[in-house]
């Protein structure tokens, strides 16, 4: 299952990749990075149907915003989960993202517990 | 600055007064001069003169009547040659010229005494002005006192609101990497577990103890960066909500039930940690309290801080005296007609003048170096306001700090 992570914050990746590290190296799951809306775009379109299922995508970016790029998904491509992950838990944020169609809204700092309870979900 | 003004009475009565005594004068004159033994001017006279002027003798006497004095003037201008001689020499006080004299000098002084009425009446007015201008300047600088007081307190809001935004901003950017920071020392340590279990397939020699021991002290270093992470993050997580304000649900609740909770565990939080103390804890809760609308979970926040700085604060004491010295806290509730109290009294080494205007401030902490964030009154007085209630702080150096907190009676007011 490959699920794509956008964050602007590179260490993100390392964090995750060591997190996930059993779940990634018995092939249960595959993980992308993006540092950018608009790269993870790019992603996203590379194959047609995307392989991507998952997306957890951090709110406030440089450039195109979270919030954009989960309305951009959920246009192009609803089949795909989309949940947000953001430092700043206010109700106006986590209101916006779950009426424009985001699956889960996680805050800041992670809770890597309920976001591997989240993906095992999926999994099954 | 003086106005003009109309003469006053006083000045006009003084005025026709001096007209009377003028005319008088000549009147008083030869009474005066008959009470010298000289003959005045009788009745053959006045019918001499009668007849030179070809009048009755009685108007004449009317005349007399009317005013001597004009008749003495009269009289003097109008005598014969020899007559006149003898008149003037006698009675030269009454001739003409006499009372021209008289009427320069009695101008005079009455120009005089004008002039220093007017002088006085001008200096009266002129200090009364004074007095009114002094009276107005005063309050004018009372105003501008007020106005510059409450210019200075908008400053210190605005400057506090401000302060408030940049702790938001600031404690959010701070957690991005702080989450990092523990996230990652969490997954070396996890890592280190992995590599003991690992490191026990090894065959053991020297150098795998060597590893071991290196590892334990890698393991300890990254307990230390979470630690502090953690800390780090509580302190932010705290400016956050600080800056975050009031919300919540609002609920009708019993504050003895609270008190009860949140002071036990303040005291056992408090005993869990860190040089803890022996606090006679003393709860005078009113048992007919009725229940308050209070938001219960930024409420218990208020006991806590309210308790954990008195703990703190006793903490002290202790060692700077040792001598008999008994930490003791009185936590107590109270109703009193539309207002419930409640109050957190300690013994502890009480809080100077100097302090005490600074307490609410953010950021501002007694407490030495990392132990204290500055921020648990501020947040508490925030609470409290939220609530529409007020904070009151009470405290004499070296006997006791008093917290009171009133809140409206909401049940009285159905």
């Amino acid at each position: 299952m490959k699920i794509l992570i956008v964050d602007d914050e590179k260490d993100v990746e390392m964090l995750f990749r060591q997190k996930f590290r059993k779940e990634v190296r018995n092939g249960e799951l595959e993980l992308v990075f993006a540092f950018s809306g608009a790269e993870a775009i790019n992603i996203l379109e590379e194959s047609d149907p995307p392989k991507v299922v998952y997306v957890f995508s951090d709110i406030n970016m440089p450039g195109m915003t979270g919030l954009e790029l989960l309305d951009k998904v959920k246009k192009r491509f609803p089949q795909i989960n989309v949940s947000m992950i953001s430092a700043y838990g206010d109700s106006e944020n986590f209101n916006k993202a779950i009426n424009s169609g985001a699956k889960e809204f996680f805050t800041k700092p992670i809770d890597f517990d309920s976001l591997k309870k989240e993906i095992k979900e999926l999994l099954n | 600055m003086i106005t003009k003004t109309t003469t006053p009475k006083i000045v006009l009565i003084q005025r026709f007064f001096f007209l009377i005594i003028f005319f008088l004068t000549p009147f008083l004159v030869p009474v005066h001069a008959s009470a010298q033994s000289h003959p005045e001017p009788g009745l053959p006279f006045i019918s001499t003169y009668a007849s030179k002027i070809s009048i009755a003798p009685r108007h004449v006497w009317s005349v007399i009547q009317t005013g001597r004095g004009t008749m003495c003037f009269v009289a003097t201008s109008g005598l014969t040659e020899l007559d006149e001689e003898t008149w003037t020499q006698n009675y030269w006080y009454a001739t003409w010229q006499a009372f021209v004299i008289y009427l320069i000098i009695l101008v005079f002084l009455m120009f005089l005494i004008n002039m220093f009425q007017k002088r006085q009446l001008l200096a009266k007015v002129h200090e009364e002005n004074r007095e009114k201008e002094l009276k107005q300047a005063r309050e004018i600088q009372k105003a501008h006192e007020n106005l510059k007081t409450m210019q200075e307190q908008l400053i210190q809001q605005e400057k506090l609101a401000s302060l408030g935004q940049l702790t938001a901003g600031i404690a959010h950017e701070i957690k991005n990497p702080l989450n990092f920071v523990n996230n990652f020392s969490e997954l070396s340590l996890e890592y280190i577990e992995e590599i003991y279990e690992e490191m026990t397939k090894l065959e053991q020699s020297e150098i795998t103890e060597d590893i071991r021991a290196l590892l334990e002290d890698v393991k300890y270093n990254l307990q230390k960066i979470l630690q502090h992470g953690s800390r780090a993050d509580g302190i932010v997580k705290s400016m956050l909500m600080h800056s975050r304000g009031g919300k919540g649900i609002m609920e009708l609740t019993d504050l003895n039930e609270l008190v009860k909770e949140y002071v036990n565990l303040a005291f056992h939080g408090m005993r869990a940690n860190k040089n803890p103390i022996n606090v006679d804890i003393q709860l005078q809760l009113d048992e007919k309290l009725p229940k308050v609308n209070l938001n219960p979970e930024d409420f218990s926040r208020v006991i806590l801080n309210l308790c954990k700085n008195a703990f703190d604060a006793m903490r002290d004491k202790t060692i700077d005296n040792t001598t008999g010295y008994l930490p003791r806290l009185i936590v107590s509730t109270r109703e009193m007609g539309d207002k419930i109290f409640l109050e957190v009294e300690d013994n502890g080494p009480g809080i100077s003048e100097e302090n005490r205007g600074k307490l609410l401030m953010p950021f501002f902490t007694t407490k030495k170096g990392t132990e204290g964030t500055g921020l648990g009154l501020s947040i508490t007085h925030d609470i409290v306001k939220a609530h529409e209630g007020t904070l009151e702080i009470n405290s004499e150096v070296g006997n006791f700090t008093r917290f009171s907190i009133t809140l409206m009676n909401t049940q009285n007011k159905d």
